[in-house]
């Protein structure tokens, strides 16, 4: 596998789907407010049964879950759900406040604004929607976003949609969802597949993320911004990954997918070059439990004197390929255990590309081999357990060894936090969206347009360039753009008198970002809190150096306020005859010889590691001058 | 899957209202499925319940049922169990399902069978609908219950889990869109059903199965009767317009124990002395008249209103209008309503308006 991919020559494009999760009044389709809460009052199952599309089909995989008897349920926080929520009430109106916004991107985006919003219905049968729909609606097609590199990329559409239900649980046959966050407001925004590079990607959704955050409305939460990308290779297909919650991540599932999909081209022209066709992959699974019948594999002798039945399928010309990885830490055996993991209970399987181990001997799998008439270039898939269960989990690997005869599948894929991707479920067709018939089209009027038009969004680049103004880096104006504090920062900032801003964005973006990798809780650093503390740094009752202990000691005790906490930590400011007696202190214990220079910076030093936090460097350097001056 | 014993036969008889149709997505209109084949397509459940005889009676939103509806309906019902089936499944919109279960209460006397009439409260084009489940569950109660009585079939809460069968003359709609919005008032459900196949009785107190009894058809009903809801400013001459205009009774829902102003009571002495039948309900939901506790209520007796105990408005309008429909002597009509036949008057008080039926 090559390390580096020239993402040109492989033909790589990337479109990306951003959601920006909105903070308005209320939710999309009801009056619930937008805030998340966690305290549910209620529970209720529901199980969604696959409903016919316009054509008269059913989603395979849809019908597959609710055959599998799958049980969905649901806790409902009343201070943040109604019934809407709980698909007990039909939606209200479309909230003004969201399509208001939606058109204001839009029109950023130069795109063309629908004359008639129609709210549509999308199935989505996993449970995330109670109704077993999103709502989702297009506001504008097409247009475009110019990058700081001067290039641009062409939207496809712009979107209004519901956000989902959070997952809280998920055991075997139950699915828990907690309704907080459903129906909050999302705009979506979908570019065209036209980025060429994993670094263009995260561009582009920094990009749009920067101009949603500048409408205003857009949460300053953690994950209030998360994408989806479309992903293709040159002789590759398009696939849907989902659920990338950081941008950081974006990049490395971009780069995993492109390597990925090369490597599953390149094991297809193998193939062909092999002349393994589909008819070679028209075969059963038969059964070997023969060849094991005095294994001394634990894990299958258990399994034979159990009653379990070893199965097989033959993979002709596959031998090598299923452990050969395609992307760092994957490889085509880990994209069939996860389709047999989907449509099964099966949890794993063997092959021969990892064989002999696990006390399997070489004897033992000739002795298969043979069984299946496999010869050398070719592989096997073999699985213990139940007759029925284990045909239907070979059947899956064999549809899979044969999608790998055409390259890419077809599928919609899920990312993990390491961002290695993963078969989340078939790609659904087009056949999934229909019309929300309880809501009527909301017509785009001139007027709206013109009140949407009277308050454009600023560009991102000019309100940054405004930071720079202030005094900040442009590194650091741009971290401080991107945090979710930055409301506080354009509050708090302009407002203190002798607090420089550098220092508050850096304290707001360095320091909680340090204490929130060592693991604390920062989310109990309210607004107000974090307020007080620069307040009190501002009006000299602490120095700023106690900026980081005070964010740390608050966010474990979140019960105190500044003050007990600067009294607790004794951090509060010395008075300036205190500091004077501890430099008198200090400076009469120090020998005093040498460069004047070198003893002043040394009994300011031993001064300061006695006041610290409780005097400011200046004041403690201008005392010890004095007093060094006597001398 | 082959059931193991021979199939019940359970007809299925679709009126409209959103259960089991489906959406024509170029016009927008909803549309009934006809076919067995449609039904158990969209419910494969079903055939493991019973063999299912579908049959398109009407497509008409509840709301434009009209009493010659109630008349059709009673008839194929009977001319179907005549037939032999285990039960009869009647698909409804919910708005005036309980009106259409009253009446089919008292029209189909004597039933040998179950009768169940089910709705869904959330369209059946949506995945999480309560139609699936309330249908198999009135499948799986026309095809075995014990009882012989037309109850309705409705989600006992909001999870996909129990279906409750109410009795006919005692269910009310109490919520505009809710899963749970039929409510027994003031009695116990018949039972419920458990998962689309258990079902559990939760009383005793039944007309039983008995497909040997001789089901008697009265399926009349006679529309000249109104229903009048008392109020602070209620105007006397809307009683005195009934009687001009050829009423032949109507249930007053009266305030609190069954109260009418005495602003009203020339009025109703006159429609009294015109035979026109007047009976108090009360407006309250839950709990009893009681004419006799207060003056004005002593009063309304001596005026001949005639209080119809805990029996809810709605069925007692029904109720009169089966009654005129189907006896012709005045004290006959008015014996008929005040006597039970079918559940509608409750002799025990017990309950209030609690959310939900609980055990």
């Amino acid at each position: 596998m090559r390390s580096r991919l020239d993402y040109g020559e492989i033909g790589l494009k990337v479109g990306v789907e951003i959601h920006l999760q909105l903070s308005t009044e209320r939710k999309l389709f009801c009056h619930c407010p937008t805030a998340l809460d966690e305290k549910a009052t209620g529970r209720f199952t529901r199980r969604l049964r696959p409903t016919q599309s316009e054509l008269g089909q059913v989603d395979p995989a849809a019908l597959f879950e609710f055959e599998k008897g799958k049980i969905i349920e649901y806790w409902n926080p009343e201070a943040s759900s109604c019934l809407v929520e709980m698909d007990e009430e039909p939606p209200h109106s479309l909230n003004p406040e969201a399509l208001f916004s939606a058109i204001r991107m839009a029109r950023f985006l130069h795109s063309y604004v629908a004359d008639e919003i129609h709210v549509m219905r999308k199935i989505v049968i996993d449970g995330s929607n109670t109704g077993g729909f999103q709502r989702t609606c297009i506001v504008a097609l097409g247009g475009d976003i110019l990058l700081d590199d001067g290039e641009s990329v062409p939207i496809q559409t712009v979107c209004l949609e519901e956000d989902a239900a959070r997952i809280v649980k998920q055991k075997e046959g139950v699915s828990t969802y907690m309704l907080d966050r459903l129906g909050i407001p999302l705009i979506e925004v979908v570019t065209s597949p036209a980025i060429g590079s994993p670094s263009k990607a995260v561009d582009v959704a920094l990009r749009i993320g920067r101009i949603g955050r500048a409408t205003g409305y857009v949460k300053d939460e953690l994950g209030a911004i998360r994408q989806d990308a479309n992903i293709s290779v040159g002789d590759g297909t398009v696939v849907e990954v989902k659920g990338i919650q950081r941008l950081s991540q974006l990049r490395k599932v971009v780069e995993f997918e492109a390597q990925r999909q090369v490597s599953l081209v390149n094991i297809s022209n193998e193939l062909g070059s092999k002349g393994v066709s589909e008819d070679d992959l028209q075969v059963q699974p038969v059964d070997v439990s023969e060849a094991y019948e005095d294994t001394k594999s634990e894990t299958l002798s258990e399994a034979l004197s159990r009653g379990d039945k070893i199965y097989a399928v033959k993979l002709k010309g596959f031998s090598g390929l299923l452990s050969r990885d395609t992307a760092p830490g994957y490889r085509l055996a880990s994209e069939m255990v996860e389709k047999v993991r989907f449509w099964t209970d099966v949890k794993g399987l063997f092959h021969t590309d990892e064989m002999p181990s696990q006390g399997i001997t070489d004897r033992e799998i000739r002795r298969m081999m043979s069984k299946l008439s496999a010869s050398d270039g070719d592989a096997a898939v073999f699985i213990f357990g139940e007759p029925a269960e284990i045909t239907e989990a070979l059947r899956r690997v064999l549809e899979r060894a044969l999608e790998a005869l055409s390259g890419v599948p077809y599928e919609t894929r899920g990312c993990r936090e390491d961002a290695r991707t993963y078969f989340l479920r078939p790609r659904p067709g087009m056949s999934r969206m229909y019309p929300e018939t309880d809501i009527p089209p909301v017509p785009v009027t001139p007027e709206l347009l013109q009140r949407v038009d009277s308050v454009p969004i600023t560009d991102p680049r000019v309100e940054i360039d405004r930071l720079v103004e202030m005094g900040l880096t442009r590194q650091l104006a741009r971290e401080i753009f991107d945090s979710r504090h930055y409301d506080l920062f354009l509050s708090l900032a302009p407002d203190l008198k002798k607090v420089k801003s550098s220092f508050v964005a850096s304290s707001l973006t360095g320091i909680l970002r340090n204490l929130e990798k060592e693991g604390y809780d920062v989310s109990k650093l309210s607004r107000e809190r974090i307020e007080g503390i620069f307040r009190a740094v501002d009006e000299g009752r602490t120095a700023k150096e106690s900026v980081g202990s005070l964010f740390e000691f608050m966010s474990e005790s979140p019960e105190k306020g500044v003050e007990e906490s600067l009294e607790a930590l004794g951090l509060v400011m010395l008075p300036r005859a205190e500091i004077e007696r501890i430099v008198e202190e200090v400076v009469g214990r120090m020998n005093l010889e040498g460069e004047p220079e070198r003893v002043l910076a040394k009994a300011v030093g031993q001064v300061m590691s006695v006041v610290r936090g409780r005097a400011e460097p200046s004041v403690v350097s201008e005392l010890v001058r004095k007093r060094l001056g006597k001398e | 899957m082959t059931p193991a014993k021979p199939s019940p036969r359970v007809t299925i008889l679709g009126t409209g209202g959103t259960i089991a149709s489906r959406v024509d997505y170029r016009t927008g209109a909803v549309k009934p499925a006809v076919s067995s084949e449609e039904l158990a397509e969209i419910l494969p459940e079903l055939r493991e319940l019973a063999f299912i005889e579908p049959e398109v009676i009407l497509n008409k939103y509840s709301e434009h049922i009209t009493p010659s509806d109630w008349t059709t309906m009673a008839q194929i019902t009977a001319d179907k169990i005549e037939s032999g089936v285990s039960g009869v499944v009647i698909l409804h919109g919910t708005d005036t399902l309980g009106y259409t279960a009253a009446a089919l209460s008292f029209a189909l006397r004597e039933l040998p069978v179950p009768v169940v009439v089910v709705g869904s409260q959330r369209s059946s084009d949506r995945p999480s609908s309560d139609a699936a489940l309330n249908l198999i569950s009135a499948v799986a109660v026309a095809a075995r219950a014990p009882f012989a009585e037309v109850t309705v079939a409705m989600h006992e809460n909001l999870s996909d889990d129990f279906v409750l069968l109410h009795r006919a003359t005692r269910v009310r709609k109490n919520h505009t869109s809710r899963r749970d919005a039929f409510q027994t008032i003031d009695s116990t459900p018949l039972g419920r059903v458990k998962g689309g196949s258990e079902l559990e009785l939760l009383t005793d107190d039944y007309l039983g199965r008995d497909p040997a009894r001789e089901l008697r058809l009265r399926g009349k009903f006679n529309e000249k009767v109104a229903l009048l809801k008392f109020y602070p400013s209620f105007d006397p001459s809307l009683i005195d317009f009934l009687v001009d205009k050829g009423y032949l009774g109507f249930v007053l829902e009266g305030s609190g124990l069954g109260h009418i102003n005495d602003r009203s009571y020339r009025s109703l002495e006159r429609a009294s002395e015109k035979g026109v039948h007047v009976f108090v309900t009360s407006q309250c939901i839950w709990g009893r008249t009681n004419l006799r506790v207060y003056d004005t209520g002593r009063d309304l007796l001596r005026l001949g209103v005639v209080p119809l105990e805990n029996m809810l408005a709605e069925t007692a309008l029904v109720k009169l209008m089966w009654a005129l429909g189907n006896f012709e002597k005045g004290d006959e009509v008015v014996e008929a309503v005040k006597t039970n036949i079918a559940g509608e008057i409750v002799e025990r008080s017990l309950g209030g308006p609690q959310r939900g039926f609980r055990d």
